[in-house]
Formats: C-alpha cells, structure tokens, sequence
C-alpha cells in the first residue's frame, strides 16, 4: 500500500502543475484546439497559456502548429502520443495512490 | 495570472478529475456565445410549429379521415425531427466558424468511436420511434380532449427535464417558465395537442431570448477584453 503511495515521488512533475494539467486533459478530450480555444475555456491569459504550452512542447507532450483557416490564423495544437501516453499514466498513479491513501 | 473576463478552475479542481473537468470545460465553452442555445429554441419553435400543422389537421382543414391523420402526423415527425436537428447543428457550426472564430477559438472535436456511434445510433432511432408513437397516440385518440394532468405533467417534466439535459443550472429559469406555462394550460383547461404546442412555442421562445441575451452580452465582453 505504501509503494502505491510512494508512486507519486515519481510523478511527471510536467503535467502536474494545475494549470499545465487543465490544458493537457483539455487536448485529451478533443482532437486539435488552438490557441484562442485554450485561452477562452481554461481562463488563462494569453501570457501564462504561451508560456505553458511552450514547456508542453518541450517536452514532448504537445505539438504546436501554424495554420490558416480561411484568413484566420490559427495556432493549433494537438495532444501527442507520447502526452497521451503520460496522462493516462499520470490518472493511474494518482487514482492509485489516492485510492491507497483513502483505506489507510 | 488569470484572465479577469473568465472564471478559472483552481488547483483543487483540477485534481479532482481530469477528464470530469476537461468535459467540465469544454461543455462551458460550448454554452458561452448563447449560439447552441439560440438553435435549441429555433428547434422547439420548429417543433411548435410542426404541432401547429396537426393542430389544423384536427379541425379538418388539411386531411379527412383518422388513420391519414395519424399517418400524416408520424410523417411530420420522422421526417421533421431529424431534419431540423441535422440543418441547425450544421447552422451552428456555419455561424461560429463564420462569425465567431476570432473570439471563440477553434476547436476540433474527437470523432465518435464504434461505441459512441452505435448508442447515437440507437438513441436516436428510439427517440425518432419515441415520438413518432406518440404523435400518431394523439393524432388518432386524445387530440381533442381535455385532460388538464397531461398538459401540466407534460409542462412540469419538460420544466425539469431542461436544466437537466443540458447539465447547466442557468436553464433552471426556462425550465420554471416551461413548468409554469405547462400549469396555466392545465388550469385554464387546453386541449393536450394544443397545450403541448404552446408549451413548446414558450419552450422556444424564452430560449431563443435567453440565447440571444448571452450572445450580445459574449460579443460584449470579448470586444470589451480587446479580443
């Protein structure tokens, strides 16, 4: 019970801040966004929503292209496999331990 | 760190769930603009509509006999239904890709896999049968009663079914009005086919008011936020 617990050392302290979390569960539900889509439903400003999704595609997690529609410009971003990959195992480790934390 | 105009999830809700609150959020941006509400309330003024044509049927200025009553009526909802869903979900994705990008985003939404499609499928099959069965109910048998529960039952789980199916407690008011209005028929004695008509007339209308409402206040408040 306690090696659960003590799972969440090991979490991917990427994806753990709140706000990077908000955004990458966001991608997981849909297939591409852009950038105004994100700044409108997640209530980041434009700022902190750069500077986070920048550390996403750093690491890996999110993939950031440039686009058009019509004349509209768009950033569209897109939840990759390796970010889905470590989102789903973020949701393990913390249903886990929670799960091992709450029948102590 | 966050914007004024929108109301941020904190840390702890994020922690609570991530795929609760992802649905959480994307259901928010969904109802945002008013735009999806606005079509709903063109549906169920549609539907009024549709009602209002059985109503003439009744009073034999379109078609004599019972069973081409019933028939015409089935007809008008298998057809109908469908038809204003599809045209106003297409209607809503033209006016937000059209008018909207700039201030809403663009958003590109998982496809539905085998499962999702198979339970869309089958839900909207029964719903289609659902109230085909029923207007074809009261095409032929109770059209022209005048049984005050079933106008004010109709009205009261229409009230409650709203802010319910849409999960948003901001229909709590259109679902109080719906009720209300299903109870006045009700008092006031109205014929079932008739009262269901006014009930979605008034279904329709304050939605479509509510829905405008929160789109002129959305275009506002993102001008207002220089977006």
């Amino acid at each position: 019970m306690n090696a659960k617990i003590q799972r969440l050392a090991e979490i991917d302290r990427v994806i753990h801040e709140p706000a990077r979390l908000m955004i990458v569960a966001l991608l997981a539900a849909v297939k591409e966004a852009d950038f105004q889509y994100l700044h409108t439903t997640t209530g980041l400003t434009k700022g902190n929503l750069s500077v986070h999704l920048s550390k996403l595609e750093e690491a890996g997690y999110v993939a950031i292209e440039k686009t058009f529609r019509g004349k509209y410009p768009l950033t569209m971003c897109r939840l990759t496999e390796q970010g889905r990959a470590v989102l789903d195992n973020y949701r393990k480790t913390m249903r886990s331990a929670l799960g091992a934390a709450n029948s102590q | 760190m966050t914007d004024t105009k929108t109301q941020p999830m904190d840390g702890s809700q994020v922690m609570e769930d991530p795929d609760r609150l992802a649905q959480k959020l994307i259901r928010r941006a969904e109802n945002r603009d008013g735009v999806y509400e606005i079509a709903v309330g063109i549906a169920l003024l549609l539907v009024a509509a549709i009602l209002t044509v059985q109503l003439n049927i009744e009073h034999g200025s379109l078609l004599r006999g019972v069973a081409w009553r019933g028939i015409f009526s089935m007809a008008l909802v298998v057809l109908g239904f469908p038809a204003i869903s599809l045209a106003l979900l297409a209607a809503v994705k033209w006016v937000r890709a059209r008018f909207l990008i700039a201030r809403i985003g663009y958003v590109e939404m998982n496809p539905l896999d085998a499962k999702g499609r198979k339970r869309l499928v089958f839900v909207s099959i029964f719903a289609v049968i659902f109230a085909a069965a029923i207007s074809f109910a009261i095409a032929l048998a109770v059209i022209s009663s005048t049984r005050q529960w079933v106008v004010v039952g109709f009205g009261v789980c229409g009230g409650i079914l709203f802010p319910v199916c849409s999960r948003s407690w901001r229909f709590a008011f259109n679902g109080a009005v719906i009720a209300l209005t299903g109870i006045l028929l009700g008092i006031r004695n109205v014929g079932i086919l008739a009262g269901c008509t006014a009930i979605f007339g008034a279904a329709g209308a304050i939605t479509s008011i509510t829905g405008t409402v929160v789109l002129l206040r959305f275009l506002r408040q993102t001008r207002e936020a220089g977006d």
